[in-house]
């Protein structure tokens, strides 16, 4: 492996990236081992996430994320947390590069053998330094050792290990220096060694190699030519991404012109995205791309690109740090009519950390508009927002072309959306299968007043979702069964006694019997995931009950499964096998006596190929990993199980997909459900009663 | 009624009071040095007239942010014995004293760190620093990077700590599994850093790919900040609190 890009010069986007994550990673650690002092061997992690950034990035890579780490932590953690990130920083550095280079065991050796005498000989230059810190440090270890030898001459026989113990103690006033040679000669070897060996056994599992982002590299080919994307045209266009066996895009012909709403469709896998970041820039392999003059990704008048997971990249802290970032000009930028045309209103100082991931997609938008692209692309950009809003974010943009002259190519399964476009593409296997005019070129006229409409109720998101839940789901049925998980008055205030009490829940009453469905929804901090914690145990009511056949949930943590928005935090092990069969526990899986047709069994379960059962966790897709998640927690045979929000991500298909298993092994089981989710399309027979809550309490 | 939830560190570190306060309004800048200057002297003069003097600049300060003890993480118990096992071998040893400044120095220290990230929105940290930082331009430092990278790390640090808080509630649901023995303990601990370590890859990436959309590193722009009375007046008792500490050092109080 070796270093990414050029050599030289400044860092890259993904260079910072890479710095500014394990960077952070660092930070956590570090912090958490400073203010918990039981956990103090933590902070020796914080070396790991830093030889990551010598083994696969630059130097100046690692000197960057040192430096954001050491004023981080410093200001969290205090001085101690800046040091130990900075001598992390040194030791991990040297063996992350050592690393790279594909040395062993001697290498570490010969690093320790330089790097100890080193630390010593800098310690004692401090020490010599600064007379009253060694004076001081010398008391007070001196004094702590003899008075360990007193304590030890309490006891009758112990007498000459006391004695020795006094002795050492007066060695550290006389000869401090050769204390803190020993001590560094001891340290620093451990240090390294464990680095290394973490490092080892982390870096075989985890695929660091696509450190390169080739839409990066288009982009900075691209940067010196003048901004004007539009129109821009296809003439059979090929790409072949590395490692696949077909192409991606085969001789695809396509005109995007200024003014024009765009729809592309097309099946999973059908080229749509890969379409998307050509428009964007990226090379191809074969044809032509014509432009007047260069794409201008991100720049004033030039192209955006909304990707699919566009919640997941807010830059900022603030939604105004966010919109701004990297703005040449900030006054030039409305950032409260923007946020009010996205529907984000009054929210410009909200952290970014506390939207919803509909609100952080309706953010990116604003972040795109904000400079004001000739070109807007978005790639099933609204695929978090629920479907009140999504119908109100297409109609946005399909107002945009009319409103203000840009082409708004919009990716959508949505079938319906093709009704608003002036042009319908359907993409299959790569190539495009028809490019015609759409309905809305017949209705230009009322597109202007769809416009006005879109723009005007753009202000009101979020929109409670009661209204839009028939009738019969808002019933609150009681469970036909006895309830094995029961929930009465129960409330949760998180930080409770701090600054930061901040009340989460009250007064949530709700049984679940076997085979029951629950839908636990509400807007974004209505208390959803609070209340999937705490049927799960992991928060103790502050009030009230969550009992699990009598008794108090928390008491028996595992009892109730929960399956977490982040699949891969869920998953432990290496393989896929080893996690199902880890999941299960013993107990579950005591009846099978083969391991692997266990974890295939249960793979299948959840609509996965048993083949996968030897991949490594990390070789999966989000949504595969999410799967086998799940396929752990039905392997271990709960009786109640909570999901929070385990359609997050997945395109309608996989979602039926999930729903359908969910139903089956629900009907098979009597299995108790709860599911918490912000969208309900579909869930009417795996959830026939429905709980809404609204500020913590139900509606 | 059950114990309320108050050892939970991670949901009280990192925040901001919600006051309103000179402190509040004073420029991250300002506190940064601040911090910085008390640190170094109180490192280089570790004595009792230092301790004294941070005590009444961390006491003012706490007053100032108008915090309350509440405020302060809760420390497990076992901290406490392991301090009060070790405080009583110092004093058998004679060494009460030094042991005594050196831990409550660190504690104060601590303590002026958190009242300064009790006043500061993390979000105005990274543009402090690349203030700070600036002069270092002319030696060739690459501060624009540097403030880069420290505005994504302070945006991403909330996430880690959430992103940590699921993998022990994970870990915890799955029980049972006890940990046997040196090699198995390696084993787990490779495995939760691996975890760890492929959500900050997949967030390298996403946060990678999002620059790039918005066309790639950007100029930080370093604008001079506009100082507050209350600025002045933190400035002057920190390096005036520093100057009396060198003083007394040097002159062998």
């Amino acid at each position: 492996m070796t270093s990414i890009g050029p050599g030289s010069g400044a860092l890259r986007a993904r260079e910072i990236a890479a710095a500014a994550m394990l960077a952070a990673a660092s930070v956590t650690v570090v912090t958490i081992g400073a203010l918990l002092p039981r956990t103090g061997a933590l902070e020796l992690l914080a070396m790991i996430p830093l030889a990551v950034i010598a083994d696969r990035f630059r130097i100046r890579a690692l000197i960057a994320a040192i430096a954001a780490a050491a004023v981080t932590c410093f200001l969290i953690g205090g001085v101690t947390a800046g040091l130990v990130v900075i001598a992390s920083g040194m030791v991990g550095g040297v063996v992350g590069a050592a690393h790279r280079r594909g040395r062993g065991a001697w290498t570490m050796a010969a690093i320790s053998a330089v790097l100890a005498p080193i630390a010593a000989l800098a310690a004692n230059a401090l020490l010599l330094l600064l007379p009253v810190t060694r004076t001081l440090a010398i008391e007070a270890v001196s004094g702590t050792v003899s008075g360990f030898a007193r304590f030890l001459s309490l006891f009758p026989g112990l007498g000459p290990v006391a004695r020795g113990f006094t002795d050492l103690a007066a060695t550290v006033g006389t000869s401090w220096w050769l204390w803190v040679v020993v001590g560094m000669l001891a340290a620093v070897p451990s240090a390294v060694f464990i680095t290394w060996r973490l490092l080892t056994a982390i870096l075989a599992r985890l695929d660091w190699v696509s450190v390169d982002d080739p839409l990066e590299s288009a982009h900075l080919a691209d940067s010196e030519n003048a901004v004007g994307p539009l129109p821009v045209e296809l003439h059979g266009v090929l790409v072949q991404h590395p490692g696949q066996a077909l192409p991606a895009l085969d001789g695809v012909d396509l005109r995007v012109e200024a003014g024009e709403f765009v729809v592309i469709e097309g099946p999973n896998g059908s080229g749509k995205s890969t379409l998307a970041l050509v428009l964007a820039g990226l090379a191809i392999n074969g044809g032509r791309v014509e432009r007047p003059r260069g794409v201008g990704l991100g720049a004033v008048g030039g192209t955006a690109l909304l990707t699919q997971r566009a919640e997941v990249g807010a830059l900022g802290a603030r939604l105004v740090d966010d919109i701004l970032w990297g703005v040449d000009d900030p006054t030039s930028v409305d950032v409260d009519d923007l946020l009010d045309v996205v529907g984000l209103p009054n929210m410009r100082d909200r952290a970014t950390a506390s939207l919803s991931g509909g609100q952080l997609q309706r953010l990116a938008l604003a972040a795109a508009l904000a400079r004001r692209p000739s070109l807007l692309i978005a790639d099933e950009a609204t695929a978090m927002v629920d479907a009140a809003g999504r119908a109100e974010l297409t109609d946005l943009l399909a107002a945009l072309p009319q409103r203000l002259g840009m082409a708004v190519v919009h990716i959508s399964h949505n079938a319906a959306d093709g009704q608003r476009a002036d042009r319908v593409v359907r993409m299959r296997d790569g190539r495009v299968e028809f490019d015609r005019a759409g309905p809305a070129c017949a209705r230009r006229a009322s597109m202007a007043e769809f416009a006005a409409r879109a723009l005007d109720t753009a202000g009101s998101v979020d929109s409670p979702l009661v209204r839009r839940m028939p009738q019969e789901m808002r019933d609150r049925r009681p469970a036909t069964v006895a309830p094995l998980l029961r929930v009465r008055s129960a409330a949760y205030v998180h930080a409770l006694g701090t600054p930061w009490e901040h009340r989460a829940l009250t007064g949530v009453e709700l049984d679940l019997g076997p085979g029951d469905g629950l839908l636990i929804t509400g807007e974004n901090g209505s208390g959803k995931t609070t209340l999937a914690w705490m049927l799960a145990g992991l928060l103790r009511p502050t009030d009230g009950s969550c009992e699990l056949d009598g008794r108090p949930v928390a008491d028996r943590i595992g009892s109730v499964a929960l399956a977490f928005q982040h699949a891969r935090l869920q998953l432990q092990k290496r393989t896929v096998r080893e996690d199902i069969l880890s999941a299960a526990g013993r107990a579950a899986r005591s009846k099978h006596r083969d391991d692997n047709a266990f974890a295939e069994h249960w793979l299948e379960t959840v609509g996965l190929p048993a083949g996968l059962a030897d991949r490594g966790i990390d070789a999966l897709s989000g949504g595969q990993q999410r799967r086998v998640a799940i396929a752990g927690i039905l392997a271990s045979r709960p009786r109640v199980l909570v999901l929070d929000e385990p359609f997050a991500g997945l395109d309608p298909a996989a979602r039926g997909d999930l729903v359908a298993t969910l139903l089956a092994v629900r009907d098979e089981t009597k299995l108790a459900i709860a599911v918490v989710s912000h969208d309900l399309a579909g869930l009417e027979e795996l959830c026939p009663r429905v709980l809404q809550l609204q500020n913590g309490s139900p509606a | 009624m059950a114990r309320p939830a108050r050892s939970n560190i991670a949901s009280v570190i990192l925040r901001v009071l919600p006051r309103e306060t000179a402190l509040h309004r004073a420029w991250a800048g300002s506190k940064l040095l601040a911090l910085t200057v008390l640190t170094i002297t109180a490192v280089v003069f570790p004595t009792w007239t230092s301790l004294g003097l941070l005590c009444v600049v961390a006491v003012a300060g706490f007053l100032v942010a108008r915090a309350t003890a509440s405020a302060i993480p809760r420390f497990p118990g076992a901290v406490w014995i392991v301090l009060a096992v070790t405080a009583l071998l110092a004093w058998a040893g004679g060494g009460l004293s030094a042991f005594v400044i050196s831990i409550a120095l660190t504690v104060v220290l601590t303590l002026l760190a958190a009242i300064a990230a009790w006043t500061t929105p993390l979000a105005d940290l990274a543009p402090a620093v690349a203030v700070l930082w600036s002069p270092l331009r002319r030696i060739g430092v690459p501060v624009n990077e540097w403030s880069l990278t420290t505005a994504l790390a302070v945006r991403a640090v909330p996430l880690f700590f959430d992103e940590l808080r699921v993998l022990v509630a994970a870990r915890r649901l799955r029980g049972g599994e006890r940990v046997r023995g040196v090699r198995a303990a390696w084993g787990a601990l490779a495995d939760v850093l691996t975890a760890v370590l492929a959500a900050t890859q997949r967030r390298a990436t996403e946060f990678g790919r999002s620059m790039t959309l918005r066309g790639g590193v950007p100029q930080v722009a370093i604008r001079r900040p506009t100082l507050t009375r209350g600025d002045v007046v933190l400035l002057i008792i920190a390096f005036g609190a520093s100057a009396v500490i060198i003083a007394a050092g040097i002159l062998g109080l």
